[in-house]
């Protein structure tokens, strides 16, 4: 056998070494190129370092009855203490801090509210807090957050009733239920004030809340209430007798529901019973989209109220314009971060105002220059701002007197903002046609 | 004549939820009457059989009528296994049920609850799920019946009719009874009481988990690791309307709640209506003690 001639052989490992630089160079620069020029760049949330912690506690629904709307409120929590500790986190004295959220699960059960918050208070040596998901539950942490003099913020518990036992220290991020179904009622006043309509509610504080209000100010505004009903919120399955006589009382319009499962029982046993009301406006369920994924064309038409929707735009501009300071990320930011940090899809109202609680108590902390309690309570009480989730501003007890809610109804697969006509992107279509 | 429609689709609504509720109430009929042993876990073995259902829906795409034999099947290895495990050293060789042996029974079918339900938070999580199933509607005029209430109401009557017939008719059906007669009589003959009571107990089981899948028609998203601490109760008044042991009790037992809860509140709110539900045991146990079956 023939020895290659060496000069051949030294050529071969020339072009060898060559292309194997060449393949370095290509695809480390083609690497570089994609992660920085092509390639979506996720937001990353570790915690700056150098920075002291300020602990915001609270517990929220994973599992159990709220859980639906306790996820997408965590999501909301966690997108905008990211983006706080990403954009300087909370200045107070010259020393900045980063949010910490120290949180536990609740499994929607008002047992576990008190053992949990004392936990978080007493042990994990939380400074602020948020109140948990829904009405039931908050009422419950409240008296927690006074026993304790903590400020508590709350996202998700919208009884009026909240602000009525002389708290000192719970903050309502959005619009008390007591006006959550105006836009319907005036929508039906404006365009069909000769319908008969029927409430029918669970009996929690919120949903009592809210649809009590809603048929004082039905009859207000002349119109007909033919039924109004409420059923136990715990266990309460088979709606058919109630939704029977809201039928055979005549009713045109139902109007009620309570939260998740509610909205999406009643709808389900609507075909049940074989009514099929014109106008059907239900509380929670109806902005999320797994309301539409699990009851498909039967979802078409319904309409709700709702905190907020992406749609809908606060801007730095807007705040200018309305004369009250900015603070926090805008809305699209907002959305940005729900949707690459939190990993967690579209923001729903509820992602939208629990997130805005994050926010609120990071400006009221750098606002009040402090983290003593009484400090940032004074500052609440005369914060006026607008986020992304629009404006805040609270009355005397704490309740929430500047934020503005919209009205949304599913068409044709797609979410529409109905009402206000300043931001709809659509309009009311009636009457409900089951499918 | 608005009140009248309003009656009629009440009782009719009453008579389908009170048929689901005879067949839930049911197996701890049976085991209540045959083996004496008040099963304070009747409720937990409700809510596996509704997520029996649950599941053979999601991954079988079975319809909850569907899954009920399949749950029925799953009922008997369990009612087995619970007698062996929980009642046979306390109830083997004993003529009759000592206070004792209730209080023994009693408590460790308290912490078996417990357990189940404890255990099932930690697998299902607390998320409550249900079934989509919805075959459509009879319209009889203004009478509007869910064909699935409907079905499931037909299939629980089937159900009772066949343990009555089971136990009428067959030679294994004559022992349990000669068992919850009189256990001494039962061994003279020459049948082994603990395998009749463990047979029994699995039937009893079996019915239970097989109405719990039936339920989950009658609780679209309802279906929770703590639904039992709803149906448990429901299912003990059942019983004591009806009679413990008497197997045409159940459905009558069943009935009557059904109907007083649709039918009040057709008058009332459901608050009331499931008040006045509990309220008529007080009358009954006062005026028949045996239930309202002779």
């Amino acid at each position: 056998m023939q020895a290659k001639p060496r000069r051949l052989a030294t050529r071969t490992t020339t072009i060898i070494v060559i292309a194997i630089v060449a393949i370095v160079i290509v695809s480390g620069g083609g690497t570089y190129y994609y992660i920085n020029y092509v390639a979506p760049r996720p937001i990353t949330c570790t915690l700056p370092s150098g920075r002291d912690a300020i602990t915001v506690g609270f517990t929220i629904s994973q599992t159990g009855k709220y859980n639906v709307e306790g996820t997408k409120s965590l999501a909301g929590i966690q997108a905008a203490a990211c983006w706080v500790n990403n954009n300087g986190g909370v200045t107070v004295n010259g020393k900045t801090y980063n949010i910490i959220l120290d949180y536990h699960d609740d499994a929607s059960l008002q047992d576990n509210i008190s053992p949990l918050y004392n936990t978080i208070i007493t042990q994990d040596h939380a400074q602020f807090l948020l109140a948990p998901y829904s009405s039931i539950l908050t009422g419950s942490a409240a008296t927690v957050a006074e026993q304790n003099n903590l400020v508590m913020l709350s996202h998700g518990g919208s009884a009026d009733s909240i602000w009525t036992k002389g708290y000192k220290n719970v903050f309502g991020v959005l619009s008390p239920a007591s006006t959550y179904f105006n836009y319907a009622i005036d929508w039906l006043k404006a365009n069909h004030p000769g319908d008969k309509l029927a409430f029918l509610h669970a009996d929690d504080s919120f949903s009592a809340a809210a649809s009590v209000a809603a048929s004082r100010y039905a009859v207000q505004q002349g119109l007909t209430m033919v039924y109004n009903d409420s059923y136990p919120s715990m266990g309460t399955q088979d709606l058919s007798a109630q939704l029977t006589k809201a039928q055979v009382a005549g009713a045109d319009d139902l109007l009620g529901g309570g939260h998740y499962d509610d909205g999406l029982k009643i709808v389900q046993q609507l075909s049940s019973v074989g009514w099929k009301p014109k106008f059907i406006s239900l509380l929670v369920a109806v902005t999320e989209p797994q309301f539409r994924q699990q009851l498909g064309g039967a979802a078409n038409l319904v309409t709700g109220p709702s905190q907020w929707e992406t749609i809908v735009t606060y801007s730095p501009a807007t705040a200018q314009a309305a004369g009250i300071p900015w603070y926090g990320p805008t809305e699209s930011q907002f959305v940005d971060y729900y949707s690459k940090q939190a990993n967690a899809g579209s923001p729903t109202y509820h992602s939208g105002e629990a997130g805005a609680a994050i926010i609120v108590l990071a400006d009221a902390i750098e606002k009040a220059n402090s983290l003593d309690t009484t400090a940032v309570r004074q500052t609440l009480y005369g914060l006026h701002i607008m986020t992304f989730f629009g404006q805040f501003q609270v009355d005397p007890t704490g309740k929430q007197i500047g934020h503005s809610m919209v009205f949304v109804q599913w068409q044709s697969g797609g979410l529409a903002v109905v009402a206000p006509s300043l931001v709809a992107s659509g309009i009311v279509k009636y009457p409900y046609t089951g499918s | 004549m608005v009140a009248a429609e309003l009656i009629v689709r009440d009782l009719v609504f009453g008579l389908m939820l009170g048929c689901v509720f005879s067949v839930v109430a049911h197996g701890l009929n049976i085991i209540w009457g045959v083996v004496k042993v008040v099963n304070i876990a009747h409720g937990e073995f409700i809510m596996l059989g509704a997520y029996g259902a649950y599941f053979l829906n999601l991954f079988a795409g079975l319809t909850p009528l569907e899954t009920a034999p399949v749950d029925a099947g799953i009922g008997l290895l369990v009612g087995y296994a619970f007698y062996y495990a929980f009642l046979h050293r306390e109830l083997h060789n004993k003529e009759m049920i000592t206070l004792q042996s209730e209080m023994v029974t009693l408590v460790a079918t308290f912490g078996l609850s417990l357990f189940i339900s404890n255990l099932a938070i930690i697998l299902f999580t607390g998320n409550p799920v249900g079934i989509i199933y919805n075959p459509g509607i009879l319209q009889f005029g203004y009478l509007t019946v869910p064909l699935a209430a409907l079905y499931v109401a037909i299939l629980s009557v089937l159900i009772i009719a066949g343990t009555w017939l089971f136990l009428e008719r067959t030679f294994i059906g004559s022992a349990i009874r000669a068992y919850a007669q009189d256990v001494t009589a039962t061994e003279l003959v020459g049948a082994d009481p603990a395998k009749v009571a463990s047979l029994a107990t699995a039937l009893g089981f079996a019915v239970t988990m097989a109405g719990g899948a039936l339920l989950t028609v009658w609780v679209p998203v309802g279906i929770n690791p703590l639904m039992g601490a709803l149906y448990a109760p429901i299912s003990f008044v059942i019983v004591v309307l009806g009679g413990p042991g008497k197997m045409w009790g159940s459905l009558v037992g069943g009935l009557t709640l059904g109907i007083v809860i649709d039918l009040v509140q057709a008058f009332a709110s459901a608050q009331i209506a499931y008040a006045a539900a509990f309220l008529i045991l007080i009358p009954v146990l006062v005026f028949r003690p045996k239930g309202i079956l002779k």
